[in-house]
């Protein structure tokens, strides 16, 4: 038997050791952790766009709220923002919306005002009469500047004069240039019209007078029609519109005629000669010839109708005026005032010389109305009585009848007194004449004492003095006088009949003192009765004083050396 | 359809709101109408907003516990992959060492029967010991090799499972809070701004 070969049974059986590692992936995304400051980032994001626009409006709106009332507010106080902030009316921390409303209100007000006022200057200072473009443009950057000095503008943002003034200056700046421009040819032309029409009117103003005769205004009219033509040719010549000479030709002679008021002048435009024929023969002369003559001859109408009325007036005043003076005559006449008759008749002769039916008729009432109010003067003032003393005193004067008899009759004779009343004052004369010597003589004898207890009693019945007494008080005088003498004259002869002689002088005195008494409660006044009883009161009281010096120094005198007064003996008051 | 139906309705309710009485029809009432239509979008937004909040968060708990679950798994099978790996090499090397054995008692047998002895029998037995010793060597390196992928793997499933984790991150109550908030606060402002215009166009 064979032997068995052994062999190594892991002869070309052992593996080799595959790789077995292979990659794998251990990567872990980072997570950043969500911050709670994200998330409110997030919101707060989210917030912010809707807000944005929200709040945005809200500005707006409350911008434009705050704008409108910064306009309001300068709208109602018309003052600067300077001024406004002074006067309190806008806090210096206000709004800057509504200060800014307030500065635009007023700038927009200041352009306005800049171009009205830029446009009146033109107008009133005259700059269209200006004919220097540079001046113009000189005036317009002085006010400009001056504008803005006068109106604070410092006080406005650059871009706020830029959007809210300097648009509008502009504009109104080169609006003034424009109407400059036109007002100044429209200036030159009329100043050019101007002065043919004022040379024109000159010319026709002083060739006319008054005093020209028919023949010298036809000379005058033709010469001047002549060179008035020749003007006008000339006028055409210069450029000037044919047609505007014409009608300067036309008003230039038509208004020379009215001043002149002298319808005449207006031949001279059938004179002129103008391109086609004559110029009164033109329609626009023809109206013109017309409307002035009939202008003319109306204002003389009216100047004529007007002296009427003003002569009339003058009258109407004057019959007024002496109406009155006659009025104020009559009443005087009516009271008896001396000098009214006069005056009376001057108004009635002054009022006839006016000559109107008007003035006569007022003469005629005058004349009734004086009747009446003499009638009733006569009637309130007793004239009949008055009339009856005026004689009674003429006839106390009267030594003899027969010039007493002729006064009565006189009198009866001009109704001053009537048959009865001609015999009681023949019978008062008779009394004051009868006896020898006449007991009137009484009056007027200072040895009887009557003319004196007479005077003493009048000065008793009046408080002014003699010589100015009214004519009251006069009356009263006279009829207290008239009174003394006759009760004196009765008084007298009833003494004498009872002691069978003449009177002596203290008896007559007498008489005349029991006169005074009888008549004092008559004509003394209270006053002066009661003063007589106070000076009397006096009187007595002084010399009871008088009287007690006296018994003093005699009882003093008598006392020897003692300095005391011995009053035990002295009675006192 | 329902539009010109639903609008007085709507417009009464934001008058309500402005306390701004208008006709139907009228700008302030469509102005109302709207306001009304976003106090309502407002309730919707805040209402919404926490929902979604608690809908999110549970979602991400789910996907947390599903991701730790599906790397628990896949842990489990690889650790126990491995472990039949380790029972594969340790039958490998039980089937070495039977075969350098039975390879040894052979030659051993054999060399007894040829008589045969010495050093070149000794030399044979140590061959049959060097392979086998070769041969388990290399099983136990590729099972340290797949021991080592091993670990690696699970990292990879525990980066997978991270990530999965990481991709869905819960609603903080910040963000919540905001999220109920912002509404409230829009509807605040529309109100505020309806109420403004409204107010505008009164006369002071």
């Amino acid at each position: 038997m064979a032997r068995a070969v052994v062999g190594n049974p892991f002869e070309n059986q052992i593996p080799t050791v595959a790789p077995t590692a292979r990659p794998v992936d251990i990567y872990e995304k980072g997570v950043i952790k969500k911050s709670p400051f994200e998330a409110l980032a997030n919101s707060l994001t989210n917030l912010e766009r809707k807000a944005t626009p929200i709040f945005q409006a809200e500005e707006k709106r409350r911008a434009d709220k705050e704008f409108a009332e910064g306009q309001e507010l300068y709208a109602k106080t018309r003052k600067s923002i300077g001024d406004a902030v002074k006067a309190g009316i806008i806090d210096e921390g206000a709004s800057p919306y509504l200060r800014k409303g307030y500065r635009i209100a007023n700038l927009n007000v200041l352009s306005a005002r800049y171009a009205a006022e830029l446009n009146e200057a033109l107008t009133a200072q005259k700059l269209y009469t200006n004919g220097s473009p540079e001046a113009i443009e000189e005036f317009t950057e002085k006010f400009y500047d001056e504008f803005q000095q006068k109106n604070g503008f410092d006080g406005f943002a650059t871009t706020e004069v830029a959007d809210y003034f300097l648009a509008t200056a502009s504009k109104a700046n080169e609006a003034f240039r424009e109407s400059w421009r036109t007002k100044h040819l429209a200036y030159q032309k009329d100043q050019n019209y101007l002065a043919f029409q004022n040379e024109v009117g000159t010319y026709v103003k002083s060739s006319f007078l008054e005093t020209d005769t028919a023949e010298a205004r036809a000379v005058k009219v033709s010469n001047l029609a002549r060179w008035i033509t020749d003007r006008a040719k000339e006028a055409g010549v210069d450029g000037m519109d044919m047609s505007k000479v014409n009608q300067n030709i036309i008003d230039s002679v038509v208004l020379s005629a009215y001043e002149m008021n002298d319808a005449g002048v207006l031949d001279v435009l059938d004179n002129v000669a103008t391109g086609t024929g004559i110029l009164g023969g033109t329609v626009a002369a023809r109206k013109a010839k017309f409307d002035a003559a009939t202008a003319i001859a109306t204002k003389k109408q009216k100047d004529e109708e007007a002296q009427i009325k003003a002569l009339e007036s003058q009258q109407k005043q004057q019959i007024g005026s002496f109406l009155q003076d006659g009025l104020v005559a009559a009443f005087d006449a009516r009271v008896g005032k001396e000098g009214a008759g006069d005056k009376f008749d001057n108004a009635i002769v002054e009022l006839n010389k006016i000559g109107t039916t008007e003035a006569f008729n007022a003469a005629k009432t005058l004349t009734n109305f004086n009747d009446t109010m003499i009638a009733k003067g006569r009637e309130e003032r007793n004239v009949d009585d008055a009339n009856f003393a005026f004689v009674k005193t003429q006839i106390r004067k009267i030594d003899d009848a027969s010039e007493a008899l002729d006064l009565l009759t006189d009198a009866m004779t001009n109704d001053l007194i009537d048959d009865t009343q001609s015999g009681t004052l023949f019978s008062l004369w008779e009394k004051l004449n009868k006896e020898e010597p006449p007991v009137k003589e009484d009056f007027s004898n200072p040895a009887t004492g009557v003319p004196s207890v007479l005077t003493d009693f009048l000065k008793t019945v009046t408080k002014e003095p003699f010589d100015q007494i009214s004519q009251q008080d006069a009356v009263i005088v006279q009829q207290a006088t008239f009174e003394f003498e006759d009760m004196y004259v009765e008084l007298a002869a009833e003494k004498k009949a009872d002691k069978g002689s003449d009177l002596t002088n203290y008896e007559k005195r007498l008489i005349a003192r029991e006169v005074v008494t009888a008549l004092a409660d008559t004509y003394v006044l209270p006053d002066s009765e009661d003063e007589a009883i106070k000076t009397l009161d006096d009187i007595s009281r002084e010399r009871k004083k008088r009287a007690l010096i006296d018994k003093r120094e005699t009882e003093t005198g008598d006392g020897g050396t003692g300095t005391v007064p011995d009053f035990s003996g002295s009675g006192s008051d | 359809m329902c539009t010109p139906a639903i609008l007085p309705v709507l417009s009464s309710a934001g008058a309500a709101l402005t306390g701004t009485t208008a006709a139907a029809g009228t700008a302030a009432a469509a102005a109302n109408a709207q306001l009304a239509i976003k106090g309502i979008q407002a309730g919707a937004a805040v209402f919404g907003a926490i929902s979604k909040a608690n809908e999110k968060n549970k979602a991400v708990a789910r996907n947390a516990q599903s991701a730790k679950d599906a790397y628990f798994v896949k842990t489990k099978q690889a650790n126990r992959r491995i472990l039949q790996e380790q029972i594969q090499a340790s039958q490998q090397k039980q089937d070495a060492d039977l075969k350098a054995l039975k390879a040894q008692g052979t030659a051993s047998a054999a060399a007894a029967g040829a008589g045969v002895q010495g050093v070149d029998v000794d030399r044979l037995m140590d061959d049959f010991e060097r392979s086998e010793g070769v041969l388990t060597d290399r099983i136990s390196q590729r099972l340290e090799g797949m021991q080592q992928q091993n670990e690696m793997d699970k990292l990879a499933f525990q980066s997978e499972a991270n990530n999965r984790i990481n991709s869905m991150q819960p609603q903080s109550f910040a963000e919540t809070l905001f999220n109920v908030v912002e509404p409230l606060a829009g509807f605040g402002l529309d109100y505020y701004d309806t109420q403004s215009r409204m107010a505008s166009l009164e006369a002071n």
